[in-house]
């Protein structure tokens, strides 16, 4: 059972990304921006919300986009249920912030990439890129 | 010599009685000179004891006066002891005159080299009566021994005396630090006015006299009507000078001191030292008042003995007296020192035992003067004269730990005025440039004077006005301590200045306390303002980064597209530019507000009036499309034509602020806006049904930088509330909140409508 689930959870959609940005402004503009590049993009805007969704999923994301401070369920909290459930866990994720990433951060949360608000949008599609190639 | 018509109440001080040059006329006085026994002085009374006039006497060896047996008992008594010849007292002398043989009691001492034999007339001596006496001495002894306390024992001697002469007044007369006299136990004939209790000055006992009471143990006057009887001649032969009787149980007393007993009414008197450690303590005073008292001289020696006794256990009980009167003192301590730190207030501690405090020093009054607060304790001068007296103890020169004084209108005149409490003063600085003060306060002597007889009895005074008499005595002790209160013991003050080192102690533990709770508070206020710095930073960044990613796709898609820019592409992300823009200054407006606010510079323009009324429906028109967005309601309820003296941008700031809150915190539920205002102020309301604010956390909303929902779950600065607040008190209103957790709040803003501003150009 534990085998056939974890099977499952490398089952990634090539191509599609899950970003999780409660800011509606910022939202709009990078789901335009990667669908533009040619992205699928599901939008969400708090870390409950997108608990929610992938929990109702079978197929998963190659990328999750995570802002950190949102109302509700921050992202910080998203990526610690995310790595405690193993179906979850391997989706690789990229942390969206304008405030401090601290070493505690990095060596508990363990994103696969941090990008700094305001985003430079060359790097911001080299960093995806690397994740959904 | 002295001339008995010139001793006065002033003189006595110099008159020198321990060479009066003659005796009192119940006995003779013979000096012999050694080695052949040459009588070289004598009383001039001889020829009434002897039959042989002192002139006759004069030179001749004693031994043609003395049978034989007298003779050489005289002779073994010398040879037996050097100094003190009483062993064998008294001598059985028996003294061949013209009329036959006389049987007389026979001391000897020396004194200047001489040989002084005072020969008195034996009583009569039965073997029973003997044996009585020493039965009654045994008693006498044993009785003191067993008295418990200084007070029984006195009591007790003055009994046993009484019991072993026959006096009619016993009494035990005891010398204060200042040398005045107190009459502290007494036995008397019950129809004989007590003089327990009264007070002498110390000129009643002379100096010198105090002096000879220390070397020579008892007195005897058995007439005080007596008429002196000189020595012949008047000179010792070997010296010169006057012979020094001091020794001499016969010897004359001064006049003034007869004319006292006498204007007592005391025909014959006794007196016995008693000496502590060395220095006189007290007496035993008898008086006899109609007769003549002759007190034979085994009897003397058992009361001197007994004055001995009472001596020793003097020192031991007045010293154990001393001990448990200093482990009083020191039990009341601990119980101040845990009043104090028990209770918040370290001065309302220290008076919250009021016995404590007072039994410390034996005081009948306390102040305790901290940080500018004075609370008084029993009898104390009035605030007011407390308060002008810690001022004069501060002005004081030096910085000494304790001041007392036990005559306080000597230091300052105006302290008369309250002499009933405090004519003692013992004041021990907790901080003295702050004026922080313990006193204690003792009343005038006079005022607690433990009376005995009827104080306000007259003096009755037969003759002139320089007669003196016990009550007279009395009155002028009473002015002689005028103002003074009883003095402080070394151990009270010492027990004050322990109290004010444990004060201290306390009150620095409370002042590290204090530090350690202001530094913790400080901490918070770094941590906060840090937290702040860090939302801040995050609130200015996300509309910055919102403009950024809109102008960056423009541009990409500027470069991309050849010919005509797509409006539809372009306009709405320049329309979100223009938004995130506005959104930028408003955030800086909100951030130069805080800084306004905490500088002190927050300005109202009140120049017009203003109908709240529409303010109040513009801001909510302003964000019903935010309510609708979220399927929201927002409920207004006005009055119309609410106005006032206001400023437009700060009320609409105020309204904005709560309108905004309730949209974070009100859930889904509709949002009701009510304003409402009578003839003096205006009330807006605004009512969710969101989240509530917990109890504990109502006042803290308040504060800057607080946002009390955990985890980041709620954006914003932490401002809003503060800035409301603020705001609203500059406007002279106040602002407050009702709220159930999971029910809702309601906030609620009443504003003054007339105000005069020139009265409350902001804080």
């Amino acid at each position: 059972m534990m085998k056939s689930e974890k099977m499952e959870s490398t089952a990634l959609l090539n191509k599609c990304i899950l970003l999780i940005e409660d800011e509606c402004m910022i939202q709009q503009i990078i789901v335009e921006f990667l669908q533009e590049e040619g992205f699928h993009v599901v939008s969400l805007s708090n870390g409950q919300e997108a608990l929610n969704y992938l929990g109702s999923q079978t197929l998963y994301p190659s990328l999750i986009l995570l802002d950190l401070m949102m109302p509700v369920m921050n992202g910080r909290v998203f990526r610690r249920e995310q790595l405690q459930n193993t179906r979850l866990a391997e989706i690789p994720v990229v942390f969206m912030t304008a405030g401090r990433i601290t070493q505690e951060d990095l060596d508990t949360l363990v994103p696969q990439a941090v990008i700094k608000k305001p985003i430079d949008l060359d790097h911001f599609l080299e960093t995806v890129n690397r994740f959904c190639s | 010599m002295i001339n008995f018509n010139e001793t006065n109440l002033t003189n006595c001080d110099r008159e020198q009685i321990h060479i009066p040059g003659s005796i009192q006329p119940h006995g003779v006085l013979l000096v012999l000179q050694e080695p052949e026994l040459t009588i070289v002085q004598v009383s001039e009374n001889a020829q009434v004891l002897l039959g042989t006039s002192a002139k006759e006497l004069l030179l001749s060896p004693i031994s043609e006066y003395l049978s034989e047996v007298s003779f050489a008992l005289l002779q073994k008594e010398i040879h037996l002891t050097k100094l003190f010849l009483n062993i064998n007292h008294p001598l059985a002398i028996m003294i061949t005159t013209k009329n036959g043989s006389l049987q007389l009691d026979g001391i000897l001492h020396r004194s200047q080299g001489l040989l002084l034999l005072e020969l008195e007339n034996a009583p009569e001596r039965t073997q029973d009566s003997i044996s009585v006496f020493y039965y009654q001495a045994r008693l006498a002894l044993s009785q003191l021994q067993s008295s418990v306390g200084l007070n029984q024992l006195l009591s007790q001697a003055a009994t046993e005396v009484k019991q072993l002469t026959g006096f009619d007044r016993v009494m035990i007369y005891r010398f204060h630090e200042d040398s005045h006299g107190e009459v502290v136990a007494e036995a008397r004939e019950e129809n004989l006015e007590p003089f327990l209790g009264l007070h002498y000055p110390a000129s009643d006992i002379p100096k010198q006299a105090r002096v000879l009471y220390e070397k020579s143990w008892l007195r005897l006057i058995p007439d005080a009507t007596y008429t002196p009887s000189p020595l012949l001649p008047s000179t010792n032969p070997l010296t010169g000078t006057p012979l020094d009787l001091s020794f001499s149980v016969l010897r004359s007393v001064s006049k003034m001191h007869c004319e006292y007993l006498r204007n007592m009414g005391v025909r014959a008197s006794m007196s016995i030292s008693v000496l502590k450690d060395g220095v006189l303590w007290g007496l035993i005073a008898c008086h006899q008042y109609q007769s003549v008292k002759h007190i034979p001289y085994e009897i003397r020696n058992v009361c001197e003995f007994l004055g001995q006794i009472i001596s020793l256990q003097i020192s031991r009980k007045s010293e154990s007296e001393d001990i448990e009167k200093r482990n009083l003192t020191k039990a009341c301590l601990p119980s101040l020192i845990q009043a104090m730190s028990a209770h918040i207030h370290l001065v309302r501690g220290l008076i919250s035992v009021p016995e404590s405090l007072l039994r410390l020093t034996e005081a009948n009054g306390a102040a305790v003067s901290y940080e500018g607060e004075i609370q008084l304790v029993g009898q104390t001068p009035d605030l007011g004269q407390v308060r002008r007296l810690i001022d004069w103890i501060q002005a004081q020169p030096g910085d000494e730990l304790e001041f007392h004084t036990h005559s306080l209108s000597r230091e300052i005149p105006e302290a008369e005025a309250f002499k009933g409490v405090a004519s003692g003063l013992l004041a021990v600085s907790l901080s003295k440039p702050h004026g922080n003060f313990i006193l204690w306060f003792r009343p005038e002597v006079i005022q607690i004077v433990n009376w005995a007889g009827d104080p306000k009895k007259p003096i009755v005074t037969d003759s002139g006005v320089d007669q003196i008499s016990p009550r007279k005595s009395f009155a002028l002790w009473k002015e002689s301590v005028h103002l003074n209160s009883y003095p402080w013991q070394p151990w009270q003050v010492n027990a004050a200045l322990e109290l004010r080192s444990a004060a201290i102690l306390e009150i620095i533990a409370r002042k590290v306390d204090e530090i350690k709770h202001l530094n913790s508070e400080l901490t918070l206020a770094v941590k906060s303002r840090d937290d702040f710095f860090s939302v801040a930073s995050h609130e200015l960044k996300t509309p910055l980064t919102a403009l950024q990613l809109h102008i960056q796709v423009m541009l990409r898609v500027s470069k991309m597209t050849k010919g005509d820019l797509p409006r539809d592409r372009v306009l709405p992300k320049l329309s979100v530019v223009e938004d995130q823009a506005f959104r930028l200054n408003q955030l800086v407006d909100k951030l130069l507000d805080v800084s306004r606010i905490t500088a002190g510079k927050l300005s109202l323009d009140v120049t017009q009036a203003l109908n709240l009324t529409d303010v109040i429906i513009q801001v909510a028109n302003t964000h019903r499309e935010e309510f609708e967005k979220e399927n929201r309601e927002l409920r207004v309820l006005v009055q119309p034509e609410v106005t006032g003296n206001w400023d437009p941008t700060r009320l609409s700031q105020v309204v904005t602020n709560l309108i905004k809150n309730s949209l974070k915190y009100g859930g889904k539920e509709p949002v009701e806006l009510t304003l409402e205002a009578n003839a003096n102020s205006a009330f807006i309301r605004v009512k969710d049904r969101g989240i509530g604010i917990a109890n504990e956390n109502i006042t803290r909303i308040f504060e800057r930088f607080e946002r009390v929902v955990e985890g980041h779950s709620f954006n914003g600065l932490g401002l809003g509330l503060w800035i409301t607040k603020q705001l609203v008190e500059a406007m002279s209103g106040r602002v407050s909140v009702k709220s159930e957790i999971g029910k809702g709040s309601e906030f609620m803003v009443e504003i003054p409508r007339h105000l005069d501003y020139s009265e409350v150009i902001l804080k």
